[in-house]
């Protein structure tokens, strides 16, 4: 053989030697892959079957397979979070804690960033507790998708858990739009407890946060409760905090309230913060302190808009700088904006100014408003309303609560019972 | 009762529903007669009217103003009260008849006490009312009826209660003296947890129980009231606040926390109050419906009467426990005929700034801001504020409390009776509060110190812990009332406690002005309440108006007293019937009887 043929055996003997299982390593490379691929895929399946039969923690073994194999797949990241949260292996806050950590690898840029967003505010507020954590996720999962319903029924939630029900209203108001006819009676009846019997529209949620046990009635001991497990589990968010201090101010606990606020104004943050601001310039002024009032309702940076501000402009422009016209164009403005037109304590503001002015006229119309809307609080009135809430299908119940709100001229809410009405067989 | 509110502020109405909620002897002075008679408008005065003053009050103002109005240094002249009860013969002690674990409302209740000159003799007796035994059984033992200690000359008092057959054995709650008969000697109407009691004034220092013959047979739970002309017949009738219906059948425990205490006003349900027309012949009728005076179910602890809009015609302005309050006005008729309505709400006096009910108690009525219109000092439930509904004129109000600094020297404090006084004679009135908690005694907190604040005439200074050591303990305190028992030109405190003796606190303030004291009295006794009376002495004007009624369940000294800084002092009363007399050069540091048409009389001292 001549040279040129060994040397062609040798190149292929080389080849095969060194090729072969180079190829069969790619083919089995591949092959492994593609098994893999499958069975992280069969894993996916098997969890979802689990998730669906209720045996969480081999759901939650089959997705952690999955997720293995593809472990940025946001789909399978929202269920694992699923089945952690719904497995019984850890405790809540164990389960909710890692659930976090891992859904937070899912980027705000995928599709999935909103949902998964939203469910970490869930599981902040609703399992770790933490109000301020699970506002910034879902505050960010709604700038991220604001089409879902459940970020904007969160919200309004969590700011009635917070004391902040200045701040639900337009978070109803989406949920509603949200919601499916055929459920919107029952938000709407939700909206009239949260604003008008808070504690009793907390109940749910108080039994579902551990504060309330079974077959108990709300109290105010059980919203402190709250309120101060909040502030312990994020002592360094201001919004607990101030939530705190503003139900000892609501328990006349002025004193610790004040501690509480002197506190949160050395934060940087606090002129920025609206709650803050109305709650701790309230409080300066019950004390008597109204230079320090007027000095920090000068600090104030938040935007100048909303019902705590003109609420909080117009006590200041009342009783420091004693400027009625301004005070009562400030009072108008609080009024236009919720809870500004139910809120009884805005017009009395009002008349006083009215009064000074030596508009008689106008004072006593704003007083015989605050009366009209007080008696639409009295309990008689109240009972009539709930007792109606108890059969939503029937039209004279939706009836009662239409003109409930048109007393209090909220067209909204009136047109929506209204609606309610028309669309009962 | 309201609902669950929307907001948390407006819990605090339904959370506030556990609280209670409660001389003549005269000789002619030698002072020329320069009475002059005018009849002047019956209307709010002009600016021009009301310059002096607003001018008076800066130029007191000017005299101790120059301290910091935060309180850090102490007050110029320091207040120094001294409780001489025990000392001056006056041994009492409320008989509550608390029982462990009934928790029956009356008995945190208290009772008050009436200054008034029972013979004539100048010195101002003093009458107390005293509790019973609530559920009397054969063997419960006797407790004293209510009390009467005769005034001997401005030191020593001597106890009286049986001699002069005024100690009712009734539960005791408020005591109103005033002269139903016209016969220039006051009489008491002692309102009861039960029936009410008349007394009628012998003359001679003793009394009769003229209740039935008078056919007054009120058995609610009265508390407050004032002897005013509430028809125009010139005869002298009562408004009593009546205040709950609760008994010992309907009686009820509350629990604060796992401690059983009392219950407030949000258990029981209000009773209308009384209002008895003084019929000429010794009877009386029910004349709610006739007058207008109606208050159906509300929860009076308080009533004034006084003239808020400077028309010379008293308002009554009643104060009512978590319900609004009640501003009586008078009406009339194209017929002329007269009667009252009710203005409260419209006037910004019924609720609190924000639109509450308070759990009002006592009322202290002065004109604070000196601006000629008397405004209304509001006690109130604990950790509530007290309110200062400060007099726009035209009856409006507005609640001036946060600015005043009258809502944070109150929150720490449950005030029942008190009283406006010029502890420091500066010319603007300071006010005394007596507080303590309702709940009882195994809840925190339960006795309380009063409270001495100063009028830096831009607010109210809490300066009770200069004033002695009577304002360094803590008391249940209940009614009070002020009056000059020494006749020395100061307003002395009887205050009467739960649990503990009453004080009799004598003001030994010293002060470097001095004083004008003016005894109002119509020769045929028509009532005087709403006469206005402006004292200039050396270019400053001070101007009061006579009041009835007030604190809590108590009667004051219904003499007025000036502050005047000269030896002299020029005199201008405007009474009620619009006449306005004018006395030049009255001699200061006195007692000086004032009838309409008669020159000034200088009172036996």
């Amino acid at each position: 053989m001549s040279e040129h043929v060994r040397s062609t055996q040798g190149r292929v003997l080389r080849w095969t030697l060194w090729g072969l299982p180079l190829i069969l390593a790619v083919i089995t490379f591949f092959g492994w892959q593609k098994w893999a691929d499958e069975r992280a895929v069969s894993s996916l399946a098997a969890g979802k079957q689990y998730l669906l039969e209720r045996r969480d923690e081999m759901a939650e073994a089959a997705f952690d397979r999955y997720l293995s194999r593809f472990p940025d797949d946001a789909d399978a990241i929202l269920l694992w979070a699923q089945a952690v949260i719904s497995g019984k292996s850890r405790t809540p806050e164990q389960a909710a804690t890692i659930a976090i950590q891992r859904l937070q690898t899912i980027p705000d840029a995928v599709k999935q960033g909103a949902e998964a967003r939203m469910r970490e505010g869930r599981l902040a507020l609703l399992v770790l507790k933490q109000p301020d954590l699970a506002e910034k996720k879902l505050t960010r999962s709604l700038e991220l998708d604001a089409t879902p319903v459940d970020a904007h029924y969160l919200m309004w939630k969590l700011y009635d858990l917070t004391e902040r029900f200045q701040y639900a209203e337009p978070f109803f108001w989406s949920t509603l739009e949200r919601t499916p006819k055929d459920l919107r009676s029952v938000r709407l009846a939700d909206w009239y407890v949260s604003q008008f019997s808070p504690n009793s529209g907390n109940a749910e949620l108080d039994r579902r946060l551990g504060f309330l046990a079974e077959g108990q009635y709300n109290s105010d001991d059980v919203v402190l409760a709250r309120l101060a497990a909040f502030h312990e589990n994020e002592p360094k968010a201001i919004s607990t905090t101030i939530a705190r201090a503003a139900f000892l101010i609501h328990l006349r606990d002025r004193e610790a309230a004040e501690e509480l606020l002197t506190e949160v104004s050395k934060d940087a943050e606090a002129p920025q913060n609206v709650f803050f601001l109305a709650t701790w310039i309230d409080l300066l002024l019950d004390l008597g302190k109204l230079d320090e009032a007027r000095s920090w309702f000068d600090r104030w940076e938040a935007p100048k808009v909303g019902f705590l501000y003109h609420r909080t402009a117009g006590r200041i422009l009342q009783i420091v700088d004693r400027d009625d016209r301004g005070a009562v164009t400030q009072l108008n403005m609080a009024l236009e904006v919720w809870p500004g037109p139910v809120d009884w304590s805005i017009l009395h503001f009002r008349a006083q100014s009215e009064a000074r002015l030596g508009q008689r006229d106008a004072a006593a119309k704003s007083r015989a408003r605050a009366k009209e809307i007080e008696l639409l609080m009295e309990l008689d009135a109240q009972q009539t309303l709930r007792r109606s809430l108890l059969d939503l299908n029937r039209r004279e119940n939706l009836g009662v609560m239409a003109e409930f709100y048109r007393q209090l001229n909220r067209p909204g809410e009136a047109a929506a019972w209204e609606q309610l009405q028309a669309d009962l067989p | 009762m309201k609902s669950l509110g929307f907001v948390r502020s407006f819990r605090i109405i339904l959370t506030s529903l556990i609280c209670l909620s409660g001389a003549t002897g005269c000789t002619e002075t030698d002072a020329p007669d320069q009475a002059t008679q005018t009849t002047i408008s019956a209307e709010t005065p002009k600016s021009s009217d009301q310059q002096p003053a607003q001018q008076s009050s800066k130029k007191v103002v000017a005299q101790s103003i120059d301290r910091p109005a935060a309180g850090l240094q102490p007050p110029d002249p320091a207040p120094q009260f001294s409780d001489i009860a025990p000392l001056a013969g006056i041994d009492f002690r409320y008989f509550e008849d608390r029982v462990p674990g009934r928790f029956l409302l009356p008995e945190v209740m208290g009772g008050g006490a009436a200054w008034f000159d029972v013979d004539l003799d100048g010195w101002q007796d003093l009458y107390l009312a005293n509790g019973a035994v609530l559920d009397p059984k054969p063997d419960s033992p006797p407790v004293p009826g209510n009390r009467f200690f005769r005034n001997r000359g401005g030191q020593q008092f001597q106890d009286k209660s049986v001699e002069a057959g005024s100690d009712d054995r009734g539960y005791g709650q408020g005591v109103m003296a005033g002269d139903y008969n016209a016969d220039g000697f006051p009489d008491l109407f002692i309102a009861n947890y039960g029936n009410d009691v008349l007394y009628c004034n012998n003359g001679d220092g003793t009394f009769r129980n003229v209740t039935a013959d008078a056919q007054i047979g009120d058995p609610h739970w009265s508390t407050s009231g004032v002897w005013l002309d509430l028809n125009d017949d010139d005869l002298l009738d009562i408004y009593c606040a009546n205040y709950m219906n609760v008994t010992l059948q309907n009686n009820q425990v509350c629990y604060y926390g796992d401690k059983p205490g009392y219950c407030g006003p949000g258990k029981y349900d209000g009773v209308h109050d009384a209002v008895w027309l003084n019929a000429g012949d010794g009877t009386f009728r029910d004349g709610a419906d006739e007058t207008g005076l109606t208050a159906p179910g509300s929860k009076g602890l308080a009533v004034t009467a006084i003239d808020l809009d400077r028309d010379l015609r008293p308002e009554i302005y009643v104060a009512n426990d978590m319900e609004a309050n009640l501003l009586f006005t008078r009406t009339s008729t194209e017929s002329g005929a007269t009667g009252w309505r009710e203005v409260g709400q419209q006037s910004g006096s019924a609720v609190s700034g924000d639109g509450v009910n308070e759990a009002s108690m006592g009322i202290a009525a002065a004109d604070y801001d000196a601006d000629g219109l008397p405004d209304l000092y509001l006690t109130h439930y604990y950790q509530m504020k007290n309110t200062l509904y400060r007099n726009l004129g035209g009856l409006l109000f507005e609640d001036d409390s946060l600015r005043t600094g009258v809502a944070a020297t109150s929150f720490a404090f449950l005030g029942f009776g008190t009283i406006p006084l010029d502890y420091d004679r500066d010319g603007r009135p300071d006010v005394f509060v007596a507080n303590g908690h309702v709940l009882g005694p195994a809840i925190e907190p339960n006795s309380m110190p009063p409270q001495l604040l100063l009028n830096t005439g831009s607010g109210f200074r809490d300066i009770s812990e200069y004033a002695g050591p009577y304002f360094l303990d803590a008391w249940l305190g209940r009614g009070v009332a002020g009056g000059d028992f020494d006749n020395d030109g100061d307003t002395d405190i009887a205050v009467s406690h739960i649990d503990r003796p009453m004080a009799l606190l004598r003001n030994d303030t010293e002060v470097s002005t001095g004083f004008l004291g003016l005894q109002l009295t119509h020769p045929a006794r028509r009532s005087l309440v709403g006469t206005r009376v402006r004292v200039t002495s050396e270019g400053l004007a001070l101007e009061q108006t006579l009041a009835g009624g007030g604190s809590y369940l108590s009667t004051n000294d219904s003499r007025l007293l000036f502050a005047v800084s000269g030896p002299e002092a020029d005199l201008e009363i405007a009474w009620p019937d619009g006449t306005v007399e004018k006395h030049a050069d009255i001699k200061s540091g006195q007692y000086v009887n004032l009838r309409p048409g008669h020159k000034p009389e200088a009172c036996v001292r």
